[in-house]
């Protein structure tokens, strides 16, 4: 197999153009976003978001029928509905975080549950609520390029804050930050990536984008501004490899990408020279 | 209510005495399909009264029933399920509901059964047998079969209905079959996001290509797609149909990028709502093949 | 800024309440510019609240603070901060450089970049704890001490003159709390107004040369040794119930018999 073949023959197809630049787009994003994530311990946030979502797509959908826009609207609302809602109930009562954001997400999802079930027809929800990384249209394309440019446009302004914020919010604060602000913020933005991530490539895709890039340059990086970077390069690595392997081998494409990703993070783990699992065996012990 | 608690209390010899209850009750048949629906009303006629938990527009492969749905179950003198592991839960609701009638896997007793199309695993056959009308024409005496054991003072009139109405299946079958001939054979390629139309399309020199796995829960691969991209552009295939139950992201892709027309939705798994045009079996089937063939004569 | 003698963080009967709680009653003090001050209580006697109320960020009840002429949410630049630190996470992807750098952040707008006088402030506040030649290390791989001047670099690059340490000897082991010790009293003899929440009177007694001891409200105010008297002592940790403190207590006797 010539390299055109291996490479370029993949891409002749829109499908597959669409496919890669909508998992490279919300990979920048996701990598982004997963790294403040994973510093500051909210790493199953992601995945108790995207079922707290249902509720509000399955309504939109009742409501509204299967418009994109509508369905993005809606699970937007009940996201952003859970991930402030349990901010406001940690710093309200005496509920800590996590407690707040779990109990949230378990009922949205009951609700969500029990509306799909009032629906009059074959919802197949893994495949229809949410989508396929082949099935991006270019209205996807165009959200994940909004959603992905707001991201990274705010990470480049606000770097400082988010910085202060996810390291020493004491400091942050102390130093007349608006911790609150930022902590809302970061929660919203993370809420719309997710919804745009289910929307055009499905739940598996989405989380993996969001989490397995940010572990693994954990591994690596000793700067923050690093971490960063090469979460984002190990995203679009992992999209790019993922889907030409898809591509030849056959293998569902959203459960590919995530598999090359998931190969680096154990690679990383294994083998990061300085946080590695086997450096930390071969020095004696376990931390 | 009080019935149930009665049966609850007095054990098995409550449930003997209801069961031998006189023949002035009509016999209960409960139904897991549309389609074994049509077919129990029309051979039970006024002697069973039929009642299917799976309503239109659910999908049958995930159907998840409700307490009521379990309550009608226990009830029924006779159940009627589609088989060929259609579905997926039957065994363990069996097991859990214990239902007082016979079970009826209707799929499993029918002459011509087909293996699942792109499946490896041997012993996996395609469930959506009533796709072929002599399929059809088989279950209804099935069915009748069933009733009659259930209820032997019925055993004419249940003959009698099943004969009429294997006799309008047979009319339709002469239709479809008028019908597909104006199709040349070059042109009859299926390309649907699931794997329903096998039987159709055995029965009518059809070639299936599927844009899914068989099930609505099984995801496309790239390489697949990119195949099925590159059939339609070398065959020129006019249409391709999407149901009413699948990923329709995926099929508008594919629409967009080899130019053919997207068909008329097709009824796969079961007959249509009321008020579709396809709530009985020889609508639906009907509609299913104006589609297709309307769609795939086009310019 | 202000003459050296005059008084620069005052507090006029200043009181905060959360609810029906009470964190500080009625304080009026007089902390003077260029000393070094340890803020002393058990736990729950309003060291943290008093802290976090010259920050600007503790909203008073009632009654006022003002540092030199200001209002504390106005004097910002004047202050520097260290937090306690157990609230850091060590594993985290940033250098001693980085964390230093984390000073010169309050004080740059939006969309500017560290210019060289910011570069030269922390290459000076580097320079004058001694962490220079560690500057690319991640923080995990600091000895105690190492990690805590990385910290009093980072407040030395704020650029301001009065220090608000948080528990600053909490958790360092005997030689790092040393070496603290001596950066502190550097600090004090080159003018710097130092003002730390403190727990153990043992310790406040051998690095501050003044002390506030606080028992929600003020008990004793001024030279270390006269507010560490054994009455005032007994007075402000009587309460206590705390295993770790009573601990503390017999010593604080001790030495203030001693």
């Amino acid at each position: 197999m010539s390299l055109h073949d291996l490479l370029i023959a993949p891409f002749s197809y829109e499908f597959m153009r669409r496919g890669l630049l909508s998992a490279m787009l919300l990979g920048v994003s996701g990598g982004l976003l997963g790294c403040v994530l994973v510093l500051r311990r909210l790493a199953l946030m992601g995945d108790a978001l995207s079922h707290s979502l249902l509720p509000g797509v399955a309504a939109a959908w009742l409501l509204f029928g299967t418009s994109t826009v509508a369905l993005f609207f809606g699970g937007l609302i009940a996201g952003l509905l859970t991930a402030l809602g349990s901010a406001l109930l940690s710093r309200l009562t005496r509920i800590k975080e996590d407690a707040a954001f779990g109990s949230l997400f378990i009922v949205f999802f009951g609700a969500g549950v029990a509306l799909t079930s009032r629906l009059p027809t074959r919802l197949n929800l893994a495949d229809f609520l949410f989508g396929n990384v082949l099935g991006v249209s270019a209205g996807d394309l165009w959200l994940a390029l909004a959603v992905s440019g707001v991201t990274a446009a705010v990470f480049v302004v606000f770097y400082r804050s988010i910085l202060l914020e996810t390291f020493d919010p004491v400091f942050h604060r102390a130093t007349g930050g608006r911790g609150g602000l930022v902590h809302m913020g970061f929660l919203t933005l993370t809420v719309l990536n997710l919804v745009a991530a289910m929307q055009t490539m499905g739940i598996v895709l989405a989380l993996g984008l969001f989490l397995l890039p940010a572990v693994s340059a954990y591994l690596w990086c000793d700067r923050f501004i690093s971490m960063l970077m090469l979460s984002i390069g190990l995203a679009l690595l992992g999209s790019a490899v993922g889907i030409v392997l898809s591509f030849h081998a056959g293998l569902a494409s959203g459960a590919a990408i995530v598999l090359c990703l998931g190969l680096i993070f154990i690679i990383s783990a294994l083998f990061s020279p300085r946080y590695g699992a086997v450096r930390s065996l071969w020095r004696g012990g376990v931390r | 209510m009080k019935a149930i608690l009665a049966a609850v209390a007095f054990g098995p010899a409550a449930c003997a005495a209801w069961a031998g209850q006189g023949d002035g009750r009509p016999l209960r048949v409960v139904t897991l399909s549309t389609v074994l629906a049509e077919i129990a009303r029309e051979v039970g006629g006024g002697g069973a009264e039929v009642v299917n938990v799976v309503e239109p527009g659910v999908d049958p492969h995930t159907f998840n029933p409700s307490p009521a749905d379990i309550r009608t179950l226990i009830d029924a003198d006779v159940v009627l399920a589609s088989g060929l592991k259609l579905e997926a839960y039957l065994d363990r609701l069996v097991a859990s509901v214990g239902p007082r009638g016979r079970v009826v896997a209707v799929g499993d007793a029918l002459p011509v059964v087909l293996s699942m199309p792109r499946s490896g695993a041997a012993g996996e056959m395609d469930p959506h047998w009533w796709h072929s009308i002599a399929n059809m024409l088989a279950a209804v005496d099935l069915v009748r079969a069933e009733l009659t054991r259930a209820r032997p003072a019925s055993a004419d009139l249940f003959a009698r209905n099943a004969l009429a109405y294997q006799g309008r299946l047979a009319a339709l079958g002469a239709w479809v079959t008028a019908e597909v001939a104006t199709l040349p054979p070059a042109r009859r390629q299926l390309v649907t996001s699931h794997d329903a139309f096998g039987y159709f399309a055995h029965d009518y020199g059809f070639a299936v290509h599927s844009i899914n796995g068989l099930s609505t829960g099984s995801e496309a691969d790239a390489k697949h797609l990119a195949g099925l991209i590159d059939l339609i552009r070398r065959e020129n295939i006019r249409a391709v149909f999407a149901e009413s139950s699948a990923n329709p992201r995926l099929v508008a892709n594919l629409v967009e990028e080899t130019g053919a027309r997207l068909g008329a939705t097709l009824y796969a798994d079961g007959l249509g709502p009321a008020g579709s045009g396809a709530e009985t079996y020889a609508a639906m089937y009907r509609h299913n093949v104006l589609a297709i063939v309307g769609a795939l004569s086009g310019p | 800024m202000d003459p050296s003698g005059q008084n620069i963080v005052l507090f006029r009967a200043a009181t905060v309440r959360y609810g029906r709680l009470t964190a500080l009653r009625d304080i009026t003090l007089e902390i003077p510019c260029g000393s070094s001050t340890a803020i002393l209580g058990r736990n729950g006697a309003g060291k943290s609240t008093l802290l976090r109320a010259v920050l600007g960020w503790q909203p008073l009840t009632s009654g006022e603070i003002r540092i030199g002429d200001a209002h504390p949410q106005h004097a910002r630049p004047r202050l520097a901060y260290v937090p306690q630190r157990h609230a850091i996470d060590w594993d985290f992807p940033i250098t001693v450089r980085g964390v230093v750098e984390q000073g010169r952040y309050p004080s740059l707008r939006l969309f500017r970049r560290m210019g060289q006088a910011d570069i030269d402030q922390v290459d000076g506040a580097m320079q004058e704890l001694g962490i220079s030649d560690i500057a690319h290390r991640q923080i995990r791989m600091l000895s105690g001490g190492q990690q805590q001047r990385a910290f009093l670099a980072r407040a030395l690059a704020q650029g301001g003159d009065i220090f608000l340490l948080d528990e600053p000897f909490a958790g360092l082991d005997l030689f790092a709390a040393e070496e603290l010790t001596h950066i502190l009293r550097n600090w004090e003899a080159q003018g710097r107004t130092v003002l730390a929440a403190v727990h153990d009177p043992a310790v406040a007694r051998h690095c501050f040369t003044r002390g506030v001891l606080l028992d929600t409200g003020l008990v004793a105010s001024g030279p270390i040794a006269d507010v560490l008297s054994p009455a005032n002592v007994d007075r402000a940790y009587r309460r206590e119930h705390c295993m770790h403190e009573s601990r503390a207590r017999p010593a604080a006797g001790e030495d203030a018999q001693g």
